[in-house]
């Protein structure tokens, strides 16, 4: 009897010291990772989660200034928990606010769905800090509006990145289908006539990826209703079954219909979209400003060029108003106090300073960010160049549905022109947006 | 001998198979091909050869990186959960199978409970808890998160095959003066072993191509395992598909070998039919 | 018979370690995500929990899309049953077979769900392609071209391309469950069969179909909870799309959480899978067993 005992129990025991081997062999690789920059103890430890985890130039830039970061501070530990996938970045960053346990800076995109973040605190209100900073806040373009809220005073995150859509085109292609670079709708209409005449898939749209019809139904929105669309949205003076709404994806629907689209786009992703575009396939790339790097490094990169998203003829007066501003900011944690909550701001500061910007440039050769920048034109590419021209005067508007009140309001927009794509008539996608409002506000 | 059991037998059964076979390996000879191509290829040409071979990007994979480290780490991982799983699963399934408790049926049912469990409920309060023991990077967290996850339908499978054994058989070995113990290990456990090698495949699958877990409990570079390792080439700009599939093809070789080890051991269980009731 | 006390012993101590490592590490999460079921919170640690009662499962209950994705659901289980059930026993009868070559079978069929779903995802959709795709091409050539549809961008086809995808992939895997069963059938038992002269489909019939009741019982119990969870191939191939045609409520779970931050009712949403996942497989226990 006390032998079976004992040979259970070691057979208990024997697994309990597996797993604690294994457990020992992680703690292990732990201390000798640090062990190397000495001591923990005394030490700040920061944690960030942002979304520059790749190989590409941008990230790579990003991970050179934590590194610099890191010699220059040897008293501060930074801990970088970055993911760039989307969905596991969510997933990531949603669990660390929900479990209470959020890294001191992190990146996110603001509106509308932030506000919840900045009233709870979990957030940092920046305004005493970029005020007390005047040399390193001054450069930054005005474009905080996605981290203000009407009903929390204050300035939740520090713009990292800096978008503006327009169309990239095929300069072969436009040639060989005879056609100039269109200003206004009914030119863009007419070349897109002509190059689908040519054989061409004039703009194909990956809207597999719901955020592409999306991001069309806002530069389009931005062009014919004009920039106060969005403060009509936040206020919900405008309803989402509006007619000037429904003319928008009238439009777009007509403009599938006539095949300027190609014929995939339901089943199209983002990245077979731009393989059209790379491979002649399609003469025309609806995209940010974060395109021009791939752009360039493109089997066509010397023959694609840059023109703004075409306005109205009948509303001039919105020529200017682009869908764009700041992509991704960075944001410090609410709670932090004392020696952690110097670092973070510390290291923020870093990485957007001028300098540093100035720095992401030169990785990526080109680009646009959030700060006044003197653009050389001999060191950045002309793509970038006709950008930072083409932007001067623009006033700028994040995806229109971002600045619902209604955090669902994001998917459901998108997912409805999806559904319009797919085949539900524009009034009904419309309405169908409406109704969601109306079933949340009850 | 086995093949005369239907008259459904020989050509007709080799048909079948290569069939099916050929709609099922069509993946690999996708990734493969895929392995050579960039990403713009990848998607003009999804199903012609490659137009170089080129092993660029397993270099990217398996060198820029580092691959090969985090195929040791989920390997580690994989093999120490799934160990771990089989044990305990084993012996619960034997207490829930044959000694006939008065509770057996609830408990058993308790378990099965683990099998509906949608992922991401558990994993806030998962989150809380590991934060509060410090438990972020490592090997142990994943391991005991991993063993809790898949016990329940490795107790399922075993337990329902356990069941299945002729109770006899229990009795003469305890005539025999047989104890508990060794009536588990040395005689239920081998008869068992088509279950317990079926179990150990699922879990062993199962925790090697895990995401969500890892991607929230390990952030140190140098415990990635594979699936973390592999969202490296995602970029929100671009997505890197090559890299991506000469990492499958490379990471799915320790997998294919654990399956073939493990469902010899399914087939070599024969002798358990001999007390089948 | 092993005595009572040694019987309470040995049970304690071979049991124990699994139901603490189950029970810390599984159902006390899962517990507080049914506890938080009753409450509205907005994802955020320091904001409080409001008691909601069983709010969360009205708005649940009201939504048109969540009605969508049990019928998915329901269509991943009657696929699971009518196509992937007999096609995972015929492989594992197969692979139970003393044939040449075996293990490169046995290996090939087991391949889908070796792969990563990303790429057997990617895959798919490459070959799913209403224009130029493979698939389509192929019903051209072959003369169906009155077949041919948007497999994956038409609201209603791709709730079925779904589930015959996600059999494509599991039935590899069930493949094995099956193969575990048959070799446990005596062979003493064909061998009497065979000198009654029962032929091939006589002796499926009578002995290995019914020797494999709890087989069949795992899987059903198996497809019944996997459907009602599943997620990763609809997340991958669809997100749901288009326009929400796809969802399941797995995939409605994590949007309503971990994205619009409802995660009271993204709770109630995993609360029901588990209730109906439990119901079912009980259920399922109980007709499928009438011996003992």
């Amino acid at each position: 009897m006390f032998k079976k005992i004992a040979v259970s129990s070691l057979s208990v025991a024997m697994l309990a010291g597996v797993l604690a081997g294994c457990g020992g062999s992680g703690e292990g690789k732990e201390n000798s990772s640090s062990g190397t920059s000495g001591s923990n103890e005394g030490k700040v430890k920061i944690r960030i989660l942002t979304r520059l985890a790749s190989e590409q130039p941008n990230a790579v830039a990003f991970q050179d200034k934590v590194k610099e970061f890191q010699e220059l501070n040897p008293n501060i530990v930074i801990e970088d928990l970055s993911v760039e996938d989307g969905d596991t970045f969510n997933t990531k960053f949603k669990t660390s606010v929900a479990s209470g346990n959020l890294p001191e800076i992190f990146a996110n995109y603001g509106g509308a769905a932030f506000a919840e973040y900045a009233k709870s605190g979990v957030a940092m209100d920046l305004t005493e800090v970029l005020e007390g900073d005047k040399q390193w806040s001054e450069p930054f373009l005005d474009v905080f509006d996605n981290w203000r809220f009407q009903d929390v005073p204050g300035t939740y995150a520090v713009p990292y990145e800096f978008f503006a859509i327009g169309v990239f085109y095929n300069k072969d292609l436009f040639s060989q289908a005879n056609i100039q670079v269109p200003t206004t709708i009914g030119e863009f209409e007419e070349a897109m006539q002509k190059l689908k005449d040519a054989g061409i898939v004039p703009m194909a749209l990956g809207e597999k990826d719901s955020w592409r019809g999306g991001h069309l139904y806002s530069v389009l929105a931005n062009k014919l209703m004009g920039d106060q669309v969005a403060d009509d949205i936040l206020n919900r003076k405008i309803k989402y079954d509006d007619q000037r709404f429904i003319d928008v994806l009238e439009l777009m629907k007509s403009w599938q219909k006539k095949g300027f689209f190609g014929d995939n786009i339901v089943s199209l992703d983002t990245t077979a979209e731009k393989n059209m575009f790379h491979t002649e396939k399609t003469a025309m790339h609806m995209d940010g400003s974060w395109y021009i790097g791939e752009a360039i490094k493109s089997p066509i990169g010397d023959k694609i060029g840059f023109f703004p998203f075409p306005y109205s003829e009948d509303k001039p007066e919105y020529k200017d108003v682009w869908m764009g501003g700041a992509g991704m900011a960075f944001s410090i944690s609410g709670t932090l106090e004392g020696e952690k909550k110097e670092a973070a701001i510390k290291f923020l500061k870093f990485v957007t300073s001028e300098d540093a910007f100035k720095y992401y440039q030169e990785v990526q050769q080109g680009g646009v960010f959030p700060v006044k920048m003197e653009v050389d034109p001999t060191k950045v590419d002309p793509l970038s160049v006709s950008y930072s021209e083409a932007i001067k005067n623009a006033t700028f508007r994040s995806e229109l549905y971002a600045y619902d009140p209604l955090p669902q309001m994001f998917d459901t927009v998108r997912n409805n022109i999806q559904g319009m794509f797919a085949g539900m008539a524009p009034d009904k996608a419309a309405k169908s947006m409406q109704d969601q409002v109306d079933k949340l506000l009850k | 001998m086995r093949l005369a059991r239907f008259r459904l037998s020989g050509p007709v059964l080799y048909l079948i198979s290569i069939l099916w076979a050929l709609v099922t390996l069509y993946p690999l000879v996708f990734t493969v091909m895929s392995s050579f191509k960039t990403t713009d290829e990848i998607y003009s040409a999804p199903f012609k050869l490659p137009s170089l071979y080129s092993f660029s990007n397993y270099a990217k994979a398996l060198f820029d990186a580092g691959m090969l480290r985090a195929i040791g780490n989920s390997f580690g991982i994989s093999i120490v959960s799934t160990l771990s799983v089989i044990l305990l699963g084993s012996l619960a399934s034997f207490v829930l199978a044959r000694l006939g408790l008065k509770f057996g049926n609830a408990i058993l049912l308790y378990f099965l409970l683990g099998i509906m469990i949608p992922i991401h409920t558990t994993l806030i309060p998962l989150m809380k808890m590991v934060s509060s023991v410090n438990g972020h990077n490592h090997y142990l967290t994943l391991i005991l998160i991993y063993t809790a996850f898949h016990l329940p339908f490795a107790i399922f499978l075993i337990s329902s095959h356990m069941r299945g054994i002729s109770k006899e058989l229990d009795e003469s070995a305890t005539l025999d003066g047989c104890g508990p113990i060794r009536l588990f290990a040395s005689i239920l456990f081998p008869l068992t072993m088509p279950a317990i090698a079926t179990a150990f495949i699922l879990t062993f699958l199962y925790v090697y191509n895990d995401l969500v877990i890892a991607v929230i409990f390990i952030s140190d570079k140098s415990m990635f395992t594979i699936p973390l390792t592999m969202l490296t080439f995602v970029a929100r700009s671009l997505t890197e598909y090559g890299p991506i599939f000469a990492s499958i093809v490379v990471s799915i070789i320790p997998m294919v070998i654990v399956f073939l080890a493990f469902q010899e051991r399914v087939v070599s269980g024969l002798a358990a039919g001999a007390v089948k009731e | 018979m092993i005595s009572n006390r040694s019987k309470y012993t040995t049970a304690a101590l071979f049991l124990l370690p699994a139901f603490v490592v189950y029970t810390v590490l599984l159902i006390y999460p899962v517990l507080q995500s049914v506890y938080m079921s009753f409450y509205e919170w907005n994802g955020i640690a320091s904001s409080n929990l409001v008691f909601a009662g069983l709010r969360n499962y009205e708005t649940m209950f009201d939504m048109p899309e969540f009605w969508t994705a049990l019928k998915n659901v329901l269509k991943f289980v009657l696929i699971g049953f009518a196509l992937q059930m007999p096609l995972s026993f015929f492989l594992g009868y197969l692979i139970s077979l003393k044939m040449k070559g075996i293990r490169f079978f046995k290996t090939a069929f087991f391949m889908p769900v070796v792969l990563p779903m990303t790429a057997v995802g990617l895959m798919w959709t490459f070959i799913l392609f209403p224009n130029g795709g493979l698939f389509n091409t192929l019903l051209t050539e072959i003369g169906l071209g009155g077949l041919v549809r948007s497999w994956l961008g038409d609201t209603t086809v791709v709730t079925y391309t779904l589930p015959m995808i996600n059999m494509w992939v599991y039935a590899g895997l069930n493949m094995i469950i099956f193969s575990a069963g048959i070799v446990g059938i005596p062979e003493q038992l064909y061998q009497a069969a065979a000198i009654d002269g029962a032929t091939g489909w006589r002796k499926l019939r009578y002995i290995t179909i019914p020797l494999l009741k709890d087989t069949f019982k795992i899987y059903a119990v198996t497809c019944l909870t996997g459907s009602l969870r599943v997620f990763d191939i609809i997340f991958v191939m669809t997100s749901g799309g288009p326009n929400g045609a796809s969802d399941v409520p797995a995939t409605m779970l994590y949007y309503q959480g971990f994205k619009y931050m409802n995660f009271g009712l993204a709770n109630s949403i995993g609360t029901f899978i588990l209730v109906a996942g439990l119901t079912l497989s009980i259920l399922t226990n109980r007709y499928l067993s009438s011996d003992k």
